[in-house]
């Protein structure tokens, strides 16, 4: 069970309860393919740095979880196939980056995200 | 080019050290593009070892995570006035 970490773009076309839709139904994948979600994160509707497929804002997610490798297969296939997704990342998490986000979400650096809807669920380990 | 005999300033040459040693950083988050600002240059390009005077070993780590808020949109593949 390694510890991997996704951001993600979604379309601005999407209103604001159809972007919480898509994340739910990565966040229910990744249930299903028993990976534990450690954090959700959605930063809203960002400018971007270029437009992507001629749209200069995007929704900004990001998802924080342990999972076995063959499951990162799997969704990113999902991502692939989900238009609505224009862009994703999904890095794998060494101590030193655990170590990070955990003091990043307790609010240790006043430069973190101003997440604007956290949905945090602990490890239930 | 300095002159043949004119005495070298050693108070002006500050050594240089790296960032990520000095301070114990471990881990260059590529999703805070503000801190990662400070290693690119006005077009978005990254900037050398000689001018960041970060190890070679930080100096990879920040490059790839340029490249990756690149990808991310959260840097410019090319800006103009990004300062």
């Amino acid at each position: 069970m390694k510890n991997y970490e996704t951001v993600f773009i979604l379309n601005p076309v999407l209103s604001d309860d159809q972007a919480k839709d898509t994340v739910e139904k990565f966040v229910k994948l990744l249930k299903k393919a028993k990976a534990d979600v450690i954090n959700i994160e959605q930063w809203g509707l960002k400018r971007m740095a270029y437009p992507i497929q001629n749209k200069s804002t995007g929704f900004y997610n990001l998802l924080e979880f342990a999972a076995s490798p063959e499951t990162i297969n799997v969704l990113e296939t999902e991502f692939r196939r989900d238009e609505s997704v224009m862009r994703f990342l999904t890095t794998v998490l060494d101590k030193h980056s655990i170590l990070y986000n955990t003091r990043r979400r307790k609010g240790e650096f006043n430069k973190g995200k101003k997440t604007t809807t956290t949905k945090r669920e602990e490890v239930k380990a | 080019m300095t002159l043949m005999n004119e005495p070298i300033k050693r108070a002006e040459i500050k050594p240089k050290y790296c960032r990520f040693k000095k301070n114990g950083i471990k881990y260059i988050d590529y999703k805070d593009p503000d801190f990662l600002m400070k290693f690119v240059n006005e077009q978005g390009k990254l900037l050398p070892r000689r001018l960041t005077g970060n190890s070679w070993k930080f100096q990879n780590k920040v490059a790839q995570a340029v490249k990756r808020a690149r990808h991310l949109a959260f840097l410019p593949y090319v800006g103009d006035a990004l300062k």
